[in-house]
């Protein structure tokens, strides 16, 4: 099912063409926003601020074998569709994740000297894995939208990431639960902590962000099923 | 004789915002055996790159059948006998030649000997000096002789080939004509697109054109008592 071909020629395409530039760059602002956040240690900002991270760095990544019909040539190949989808968000995830914790972990090194904050020891390991989840969801959004959306880019993302962040600040905190409860309810259980955060209505605009991307991307996996039904190398 | 290629009412639109656009490839059937050299010929529009994309699957026709080796065209075991040289070649700029002939050999799934086809293939498209430089940059020329290798790696039964000399200088063209030659009489199959009507005659077994989404004329190239050229001009007309 995964070409290791792909997988690995995704790896040195993200370590040839320098994407980890642009990732150093945004991280910078990371480590000042946690200098903040860390006074009340907000994991669902957190999350949302990696979620903007990973958008620049899967976009472009997915998105540029399609846009210029690279993928031609190799879909001429033995190698379905699914397959091509499935290998490059794993060369992705494989290279991302990597950077995340490296970033993560010298981000928090960082803050804990800068605020001299006695932190958990839970935080070292809970803030890189939900940093890797993150990242493995966002992807999994940014290659299926990629597919679907023909010229999806950095702009597009950044664009219906910002209709999204607009459309939760004016939806009402009941429609917000009404909609969970049914997902809950009929697609797909929330976890507990989740649920109850949003029953207590102590739930920000990041975190409600965040949980809607969540189920977002959990939905987005069936994408590589019907992924086949895309016309390629249309003009 | 065996039908390699076997197309039969083969229709395909283009629609925009819900709204049908004109037909690009209209009810169009043809056969290609084994051994051929068959020439797609027609004025640019006329839907021959359309019809090369649904038979190679990556386009939905909305009617009609495409097979490929006597099987569906979307079957993933005919993938192996194929290859495919596309009109505008891209690849990946960050790879050298090699790098990236290797990469698509792997796709092939070419294991053992991958080392030896490869360097050979960097021969016989004469990319042997410039292997180790980066496919950003190569020339348009380079990288349609890299597309070419690329699509020859498996040793194909039967070859797409969309423009294949387009932006080459004339050594190019006779390395080309020479290689699509070398497999004619390979007994291999070759569907070829092309505008350079002097090399269709020099390859190509039989010839069919194209106009408007439809074939009008197929005809043997060993039967022509004209140039292709003027052929050319009497079918498809100055209305183009």
């Amino acid at each position: 099912m995964i070409s290791k071909a792909i997988v690995k020629n995704t790896i040195k395409e993200l370590l040839r063409t320098r994407q980890a530039v642009p990732i150093g760059i945004v991280s910078i602002g990371v480590v000042i926003a946690i200098v903040f956040i860390f006074k009340s240690v907000n994991y669902e900002l957190f999350s949302t601020i990696v979620f903007l991270i990973s958008v620049l760095f899967t976009v472009g990544i997915i998105d540029s074998d399609l846009a210029d019909g690279k993928i031609l040539t190799v879909l001429s190949k033995p190698v379905s569709y699914t397959q091509f989808f499935l290998s490059k968000v794993l060369g992705v995830i494989s290279v991302g994740s990597i950077i995340i914790v490296i970033m993560m972990l010298s981000a928090l090194i960082i803050t804990s000297s800068a605020v001299n904050v006695n932190m958990d020891i839970k935080v070292w390991f809970v803030l890189p894995i939900a940093g890797i989840i993150a990242h493995i969801l966002w992807t999994l959004i940014s290659a299926t939208l990629s597919t679907f959306i023909k010229g999806y880019s950095n702009i597009t993302a950044i664009i219906l990431f910002s209709i999204l962040f607009g459309a939760l600040t004016v939806i009402p905190n009941q429609t917000v639960h009404a909609i969970i409860e049914f997902i809950n309810n009929y697609i797909l259980p929330a976890p507990e902590a989740c649920l109850n955060s949003f029953k207590e209505s102590r739930v920000s605009l990041s975190g409600k962000l965040f949980h809607s991307l969540l189920y977002i991307a959990l939905l987005s996996i069936i994408g590589p099923v019907i992924l086949n039904h895309k016309e390629l190398g249309r003009k | 004789m065996d039908n390699i290629i076997k197309v039969e009412g083969l229709s395909k639109s283009y629609s925009k915002f819900g709204k049908k656009k004109a037909l690009a490839v209209d009810n169009v059937s043809f056969e290609v055996d084994k051994g051929e050299v068959f020439g797609f010929l027609g004025p640019n529009g006329a839907g021959k790159t359309t019809t090369l994309l649904l038979m190679l699957g990556f386009l939905k026709p909305d009617t009609g059948t495409i097979k490929l080796f006597g099987k569906e065209n979307d079957d993933m075991g005919i993938r192996a006998k194929i290859g495919y040289v596309p009109e505008n070649p891209a690849f990946h700029k960050f790879l050298t030649g090699k790098e990236l002939l290797n990469f698509h050999a792997e796709l092939y799934g070419i294991k053992e000997q991958k080392e030896k086809i490869v360097s050979e293939m960097l021969k016989k498209i004469g990319l042997e000096e410039a292997k180790g430089k980066r496919v950003s940059t190569y020339s348009r020329g380079m990288l349609q002789r890299l597309s070419m290798g690329q699509a020859l790696l498996n040793n194909p039964d039967l070859l797409f080939l969309d423009e294949p000399t387009l932006g080459l200088d004339p050594i190019g063209i006779v390395d080309i004509r020479n290689i699509i030659l070398e497999m004619r009489e390979q007994g291999k199959t070759i569907f070829l697109n092309s505008h350079q009507l002097s090399e269709v005659e020099k390859v190509c077994t039989r010839v069919a054109f194209m106009k408007q989404a439809k074939i009008i004329e197929t005809y043997k190239t060993s039967e022509l008592t004209e140039s292709l050229e003027d052929l050319f001009i009497k079918i498809i007309g100055k209305e183009i």
